[in-house]
Formats: structure tokens, C-alpha cells, sequence
């Protein structure tokens, strides 16, 4: 290799061809950034106006910072209104003193009027951005939007936050909510000619609207946002809702892996059991030259939430299971038959011939063409965690 | 020219130029004495201030003059020259002189009788020296406390007894033109290959300088890239460490006057490991090194890859991490890489005023360093915590490698780095570490490479390097593969 001075040369070389390449002008510190934790669109059809609601966390309300002036907010919603993206993002200038920095946003959060009308801009606009994650999961307002983006949340203090958690623990513990709700689900579903169902949020109407007397008020069933129910989201556009009781259905055909505890009457006696979908397998054959498609599901069930000592024997959970079994069935035809009607492809029905039967010829009523069949098989794990109940 | 004349006469002038040639020093001392029942006068030089006078008193003087002075020394330790006797007459006036001069200024008497036509230079330096203690560089919790002294006889005492191994070889070597400082190659001659010895022996006899004060003097003539920031050569205070490298098959440099020994060849990964590792148990000695090796990646990157992550890609760190960051960043009024790289330079303005004050002083000033720096600055809104933070963990991971000399290496490389993150973000800090790894893999110490056993690869030289497998697993054969390479290729 080289020796002494000539090695520092070419590297003294090397190093001022780097300079030319990049530099000091990239550079930004953190103190010029607008760090958006969460994005709000919304679309007014008449004007053709697009209003971009974006929240940025105040860095002067961390732990460390100084506070000048007192205590401050953590986030400032700016609401920038523009004809495009681009442009909305060139006007952000005139409202703030930095630059909008969406690395770090954690939630997009549509008004109905944006998931209906400008959802693939949307996507595409967010998707082109450098910096942005297509892995944020994206929320329709079932109200306003202005509410839900000017609206603190409790505990966790930075809304996105606490959304995000809410979103995290619905998909584990509640099967309201699928896991395939983010910005890329909604791209790829779209290319497969499904439909996605993105949680809807809304604002619990309270006593006050001052934000000192909101936060003082300890009843958090008041002016609190809370997620329920879905949005239809079928070629890129808001087609309908869906309520909690179907969602649990579209997660499960959908192969989601939460868990749901509700209490249920089988066999004529009440008892709270906590499924879980542990196997999901899809099965596509044909039969009299008609697809069928076969949905095999198995769940693990638990009473481990349960105080009504039940079953008691081995019997009685073998009846659970097949009673399980057979509601489970129903239901699922029910949702099934109820969805497919509307031309809403619920259980990725398209995409499953595409995959396993491409020769068939898919037209205009192969939702309707298609026969499904639901084969549950559940197994009781294990009973509550106390021995009886007294 | 020169021309035979009369003993007597020759030896008046000899005296008379010697003491010329040394200026007439204060020191210098001519002592006549007469020898009893002789009749005849005898001489003896000395340079009173470095030489021992109980020595010259009771093994020269006194005998010489109760007549009983005989010369016992066998011919073998002549040829050690212990004692070194010329004939007066068979030597030229000039050549003669020089000897003398030279004689006196290396701590030996002269002692001339003329009458018998014989010279004698004893050796009589004195023994004062610094007691042997521990080093404070290298302070250990288990483990040999002694260290070595300015004193070569004693650090080739505490070496020796070490290892009473009959191929210890000792090569003295007189450096320096006006120094001519005592230089000792040392090596097990069984263990050590032959082109290791002979290429350190072709280093220190190429060596032409007028002083050698201390150690690092030969060391840069001896290392194999002076422009490197990386050492080539290892050094230590302690003789177990001198040892156990000597077992490993390197050679070390004794100097005179320095209390610190240098060892090659040296790898770069052999700098992760230290020799105290063998005090230890094995598991936690490896779980040592491997924190050595995370320690050495902070103490050169974290700087660089904080101002770059936090200047160019604040995307890559997790959102909670960046608001708290972002937070703190406001109000402070200098960019990152500014308020980086003034803590940096004012930390080693704080080491380097603690080297320097006493102790005690040097304890109040780190104090002192620490709160104006770590809450001060901070609270003043100067600095953010976050670099007090990065700049502290740097500067303690920097101390955590057992040799000084590579956290040496480390400072400057930091500095480096964090310019290349500060300017390029983290494209900088790539470009700089492949240039590094470049830069290592190109490396030699006493033509072994300096990536060994990674680069070339040798595996069964981790169990060692690496890790530290107990010591019944190490094998026989304790050589590192790099050096027993270098005795095949050199049979």
C-alpha cells in the first residue's frame, strides 16, 4: 500500500471529493424541525379544497427543556388548507417557523370526506414523501376531524401516542381491530380488488370545551376519543361502515391472532370465554365447475376471564366446543352472506381464486358465483384462574 | 602524527586534556595515592556526582592504599567487562583520552598505574534509584503490584526472576551519539523466532540520533509506520507483562533511565487483551475483552454517529428518543456538532491540566470540570445534556483499553470521526471507516500483520485474542499462528 505522504495525499484526495458530494447543506438540527406526530386530512367536495391538519410536538414540553412562559402544550395542531399537497406544504410556512419533518408521525387520521373522495391522493402524496413510513395505520373520523386533532388525550399526553397504544392493544385483546390498517395496506389491498377496514374514531361529547377544565375533569367517559367501528375502504374510496360485532368476523376470516372474551349462552348456561383464532388456512377447489372456497379455523378457548364456574367437567366443555363451533360457523356464514351482497370482497375472496385457481374466469358476479364453507374447530385450553367460584 | 613518549609524561598529558575535554567540572575528582610499601603513586579518576563513593572508597581506594589491592576479577568477567584494563603505552594518546573521557562519564573510576603501565575502569555507579512500586497506569486488582524502575540492572532483575530461563538473552546496544543511552533487546531465544530478533536488532542498530531521554525516542525508530495513529508497539510498566509477552514469542526493549518497556510485535487486537486476563477467570475475562471491544467502537463513533444521526438523519433514531433530544436542543444556541466538539476539546483540556497538577489540585479540578461542564453549562442552556452525556461515556469508555497508547490512537480517531459525521453525516462515518479498515489491514508490526488473526484469518489464534479459553484448553503451543508463520518462512 502507500507509505507517508503519499498515503496522506490521496487521502487528503479522497476526503475533498467527498465534500464536493455532500455537506453541511443537508444538514438540519433538531431545532428547525417540525416533528409531526400525526397527520389529519380532510376534503370539502364543494370548494375542492383539501385541509391538512398537522400535529407537531412542542419540544419546549419535554422533561429537560426549559419552558419559557410557563407550561406549554405538547402538540400545536396547524391546520393548512390547499387545492394540493404540494401546495399545502409550501403555504405550512406561512403558519410555522420550521421545517415540517414527517419521519416520526405515528397516525393518519381521514375525515369521510377524504376517505371518499381523495384516499388514493392521499396515499400516493404521503407515500412520495422522503421521509415518511408507509407503516402508520390510518384512522377515519366518524365526526369531526377538527375535534379528534384538537383534542388532548388522557394519559398518554401526545395523542398519537395514545391512539397508537389504543390501536395496539384493540388488535391483541379485542379483534375489533386488524393489523393490516396501515398506509400500505391500503395500497396493496386496493391492487388485490379487496376491501380494507380502517378503525373510526370519534369524540366523546363532553361538559366543557375549555382544555383547563378538561383536563381537570376526572370522568374520562367525557371528552375522550375513543375507536369503534370500521370504514369500508374498497378502490380507494370509504363504501360503508361496519359495526364491532361484524368486525370481530372480518378480522377472524381475515386470519387476524387477537384474542375476544365476550359472555356467550351455550347450552343454555351463561359462561365468559376468551377465544383466540391459533390456525387459520384457506382452501380453494372446485366442485361442479364452481369455486369453493374453505375457511379452516381453529380456537383456543379459555375461561380464564370466566366467574361462572363452567364447564365443570369434561363433558360439558366437549358440548362447548361443538356449541362454539356451530355459533361461530353461523355467524361467519352471516357475515359472509351479508357483505359479499353488497359487492364488498370482506374475505379476499378475488385475490384467493387469483392465487390458487388462475385459470378461472373472474367476472362482474364471482362474489356471488363463489360457494364458502366454514370449517371451526375449537378446543378448550384452560379453565378460570380460580377453582370455583364461590 | 602520534608518537610513543614517556609513560609518565604521556599520562600527565592524558590527565590534563581529559580534564579539558570535561571543562574542569566540580566534580571531577583526581585522587593521588600511595600505594603502602611500594613507593609509588597511583591515580584515580572519578566524576564524584555519579558515581557511588563507598563503592571507590572501600573496593578501591582503601585497598590500594593498605597495599593490598590485587585485581580478582577471572578472565571471564573481563570479558564482561566489569573491569576493563589497557596498557598505557600500547594505545595512542588520543584514543587513550576518548576511552577515559567515556569511561568517566558512564560512572566508572580510572585508576592508573603508571608505573605497572596498567588502566583500570571500574564500574562504581551509584545505586540510587526509585524504589520499585506500583504503576499508576496500570494499577491492578489481583495480579503482581511491582513495577518497572529507571533502573535497567533492576528491570533486568525483575524480569529475570520471573522467568530463570537460561535462553533469556540480553543484547546491549549504546544509543544516542550524546547520550549513549544504555538500550537492552531482550528475548527467550527458544521462543522468540530468529527474523523477529534479527529485524529488531537490524531497527535499533540503524538507529542515528543524538539523545534517547526516554523509550518513545527508539520507538519511533523503530515502529513500522511512523504516520499511523495506531501503535505498533506495545508498552509497559509492569515486569509480568514484559514476561508474558516475551512467552508469546516477542522482544522487548529495555531503556535506560525509562521505566517503561516496549514489546513487539504487537496486533491490533492483541491491544483488547492484557495479560492481567490470566489472573482472572476465564468467563469473565473474556466478557472483559469483549467489553474492551464495545468500549473501543464508543469511544471512536459515538460522538460522530450522535452529531450525524442528530444533525442528518434524526429519522433513524426512535421518535421517543428524538423529542427528548429535540427538547433539549432548545435554546441552545450552538449546532451540534460546535457544542460536540467544544466539550470534546474541553475535556482534553481537563486531562491534560490533571496530568500535569498535583494531585491533590488534580482531584479539584476534575471536580470542578465536572459541575461547571455537566450541570453548569447544562443549566445555563450552553450545552446540551445529551452531549455531556456522549461526551462523558466517550471519554470513560476511552480509558477502558489496557494500553495508553491506543487510547492514544482512540482520541485522535474520535476527533476524526466526529469531523466526517459533523460535515457528512453517517456517508461521512462510512467513508471514514473503510478508509480505517484500510488503513489496518495495510498495517505491520515487524513485518507480521496488524489484523492478524482477523485479517489473515487464523483461527485458532482466538482462543486467545478473543476470547480467553481457560488455560489447560490453550494448548502447548503458545506462539500466536502469526509468528510461527513467520519461523517457517524464515526455515
Amino acid at each position: 500500500m502507500f507509505r507517508g505522504r503519499d498515503f496522506l495525499l490521496r487521502l487528503g484526495l479522497i476526503f475533498s471529493i467527498l465534500l464536493i458530494l455532500t455537506g453541511c447543506w443537508d444538514k438540519k438540527e433538531l431545532d428547525q424541525l417540525a416533528m409531526i406526530s400525526m397527520i389529519g386530512v380532510d376534503y370539502d367536495p364543494e370548494k375542492d379544497q383539501i385541509v391538512m391538519y398537522y400535529q407537531v410536538i412542542n419540544p419546549y414540553s419535554g422533561a429537560s427543556a426549559l419552558e419559557p412562559g410557563g407550561p406549554q402544550s405538547l402538540v400545536y395542531t396547524y391546520r393548512i388548507e390547499g387545492r394540493s399537497f404540494g401546495e399545502i406544504r409550501t403555504l405550512s410556512f406561512e403558519w410555522m417557523s420550521r421545517y415540517l419533518f414527517e419521519a416520526h408521525f405515528r397516525m393518519l387520521i381521514l375525515s369521510k370526506s377524504a376517505a371518499k373522495h381523495i384516499l388514493r391522493e392521499v396515499v400516493n402524496s404521503i407515500e412520495s414523501l422522503p421521509r415518511a413510513k408507509a407503516s402508520v395505520p390510518v384512522l377515519v373520523a366518524e365526526d369531526s376531524l377538527h375535534d379528534i386533532m384538537n383534542h388532548f388525550t388522557l394519559l398518554e399526553r401526545v395523542p398519537a401516542q395514545a391512539i397508537q397504544n389504543r390501536l395496539r392493544y384493540l388488535i391483541d385483546f379485542s379483534l375489533y381491530v386488524s393489523r393490516d390498517i396501515q398506509l400500505r395496506d391500503i395500497s396493496e389491498r386496493m391492487l388485490q380488488d379487496r376491501v380494507v377496514v380502517l378503525p373510526m374514531i370519534k369524540v366523546l361529547p363532553g361538559k366543557s370545551d375549555q382544555i383547563e377544565q378538561r383536563e381537570s375533569n376526572i370522568d374520562a367517559s367525557q371528552d375522550n376519543v375513543i375507536i369503534t367501528g370500521g370504514a369500508v375502504i374498497k378502490d380507494f374510496k370509504m363504501v360503508g361502515k361496519m359495526v364491532d360485532s361484524d368486525l370481530i368476523s372480518y378480522n377472524v376470516l381475515n386470519g387476524a391472532k387477537g384474542r375476544h372474551t365476550k359472555l356467550m349462552t351455550l347450552n343454555g348456561k351463561e359462561v365468559t370465554l376468551t377465544y383466540q383464532p391459533v390456525r387459520f388456512k384457506r382452501t380453494v377447489t372446485l366442485r361442479n365447475n364452481k369455486p369453493v372456497i374453505t375457511f379452516h379455523i381453529d380456537f383456543m378457548l379459555t375461561a380464564e376471564r370466566s366467574i361462572e364456574y363452567m364447564p365443570k367437567t369434561y363433558q360439558e366443555a366437549i358440548k362447548m366446543e361443538e356449541e362454539f363451533d356451530r355459533r361461530a360457523k353461523r355467524k361467519e356464514q352471516a357475515f359472509v352472506e351479508k357483505y359479499l351482497a353488497k359487492g364488498w370482497d370482506v374475505v379476499g375472496v378475488k385475490d384467493a381464486l387469483k392465487r390458487y385457481l388462475p385459470d378461472y374466469p373472474q367476472n362482474d358476479n364471482i362474489l356471488q358465483e363463489v360457494e364458502i364453507q366454514f370449517v371451526n374447530h375449537s378446543n378448550y385450553m384452560y379453565p378460570s384462574h380460580i377453582l370455583e367460584s364461590y | 602524527m602520534f608518537r610513543r613518549i614517556n609513560k609518565y609524561r604521556k599520562w600527565r598529558t592524558l590527565l590534563q586534556n581529559v580534564t579539558d575535554t570535561l571543562g574542569r567540572p566540580d566534580d571531577f575528582v583526581v585522587r593521588t595515592l600511595t600505594v603502602k610499601g611500594y613507593q609509588r603513586k597511583v591515580y584515580c579518576l572519578y566524576i564524584r556526582s555519579i558515581t557511588d563513593k563507598t563503592v571507590i572508597n572501600e573496593y578501591i581506594l582503601e585497598p590500594i592504599m593498605n597495599g593490598n589491592f590485587e585485581e580478582a576479577e577471572s578472565s571471564l568477567a573481563q570479558q564482561n567487562q566489569f573491569i576493563q584494563e589497557y596498557k598505557l603505552s600500547s594505545m595512542y594518546q588520543q584514543q587513550l583520552e576518548q576511552l577515559v573521557v567515556d569511561a568517566l562519564l558512564s560512572s566508572r573510576a580510572v585508576v592508573a598505574d603508571v608505573e605497572e603501565d596498567r588502566l583500570l575502569f571500574f564500574p562504581c555507579a551509584h545505586s540510587d534509584h526509585r524504589q520499585i512500586s506500583e504503576p499508576d497506569s496500570e494499577a491492578v486488582i489481583r495480579g503482581p503490584h511491582e513495577g518497572i524502575t529507571e533502573s535497567l540492572e533492576t528491570n533486568i532483575g525483575l524480569i529475570r526472576k520471573r522467568v530463570p530461563n537460561p535462553n533469556v538473552r540480553l543484547e546491549l546496544f549504546h544509543i544516542g551519539r550524546d547520550t549513549q543511552t544504555k538500550v537492552m533487546l531482550l528475548y527467550i531465544a527458544n521462543i522468540t523466532p530468529d527474523p523477529i530478533v534479527q529485524e529488531a536488532r537490524r531497527r535499533i542498530e540503524k538507529i542515528d540520533t543524538d539523545s534517547v531521554l526516554e523509550s518513545s525516542y527508539i520507538e519511533e525508530f523503530i515502529q513500522d509506520n511512523m504516520y499511523s495513529v495506531f501503535p505498533t508497539l506495545a508498552n509497559t510498566e509492569k515486569p509480568d507483562v514484559v514476561v508474558a509477552r516475551l512467552l508469546e514469542g516477542k522482544v522487548a526493549f529495555l531503556v535506560d533511565g525509562t521505566p517503561s518497556v516496549i514489546m513487539g510485535p504487537m496486533t491490533f487486537f492483541e491491544f483488547f487483551s492484557s495479560p492481567e486476563d490470566h489472573y482472572e477467570r476465564a468467563d469473565i475475562a473474556t466478557f472483559i475483552r469483549f467489553i474492551r471491544f464495545i468500549s473501543f467502537v464508543i469511544a471512536v463513533l459515538v460522538p460522530a454517529i450522535y452529531v450525524a444521526t442528530t444533525s442528518f438523519h434524526p429519522e433513524l433514531l426512535p421518535t421517543a428518543l428524538v423529542i427528548s433530544l429535540a427538547s433539549q436542543a432548545e435554546g441552545v444556541p450552538l449546532p451540534t456538532l460546535a457544542e460536540v466538539l467544544i466539550m470534546e476539546i474541553i475535556f482534553e483540556i481537563i486531562r491534560e491540566a490533571g496530568l500535569r497538577m498535583p494531585r491533590a489540585i488534580g482531584q479539584a479540578l476534575s471536580i470542578v470540570g465536572a459541575i461547571v461542564l455537566g450541570q453548569a453549562a447544562v443549566q445555563a442552556g450552553l450545552i446540551s445534556a445529551a452531549v455531556v452525556i456522549v461526551v462523558a461515556v466517550t471519554a470513560i469508555a476511552n480509558f477502558v483499553v489496557p494500553v495508553y497508547g491506543f487510547g492514544i490512537a482512540q482520541r485522535l480517531l474520535r476527533f476524526s470521526f466526529l469531523l466526517l459525521g459533523g460535515f457528512m453525516g453517517l456517508f461521512g462515518v462510512l467513508c471514514g471507516l473503510l478508509f480505517l479498515i484500510i488503513h489496518l489491514v495495510s498495517l505491520e508490526s515487524f513485518k507480521v500483520p496488524y489484523m492478524a488473526p482477523a485479517v489473515p484469518f487464523y483461527f485458532a489464534d482466538w482462543k486467545d485474542v478473543f476470547f480467553r479459553v481457560p488455560r489447560p484448553h490453550m494448548g502447548k503451543q503458545r506462539l500466536p499462528q502469526y509468528l510461527l508463520d513467520v519461523r517457517k518462512k524464515s526455515r
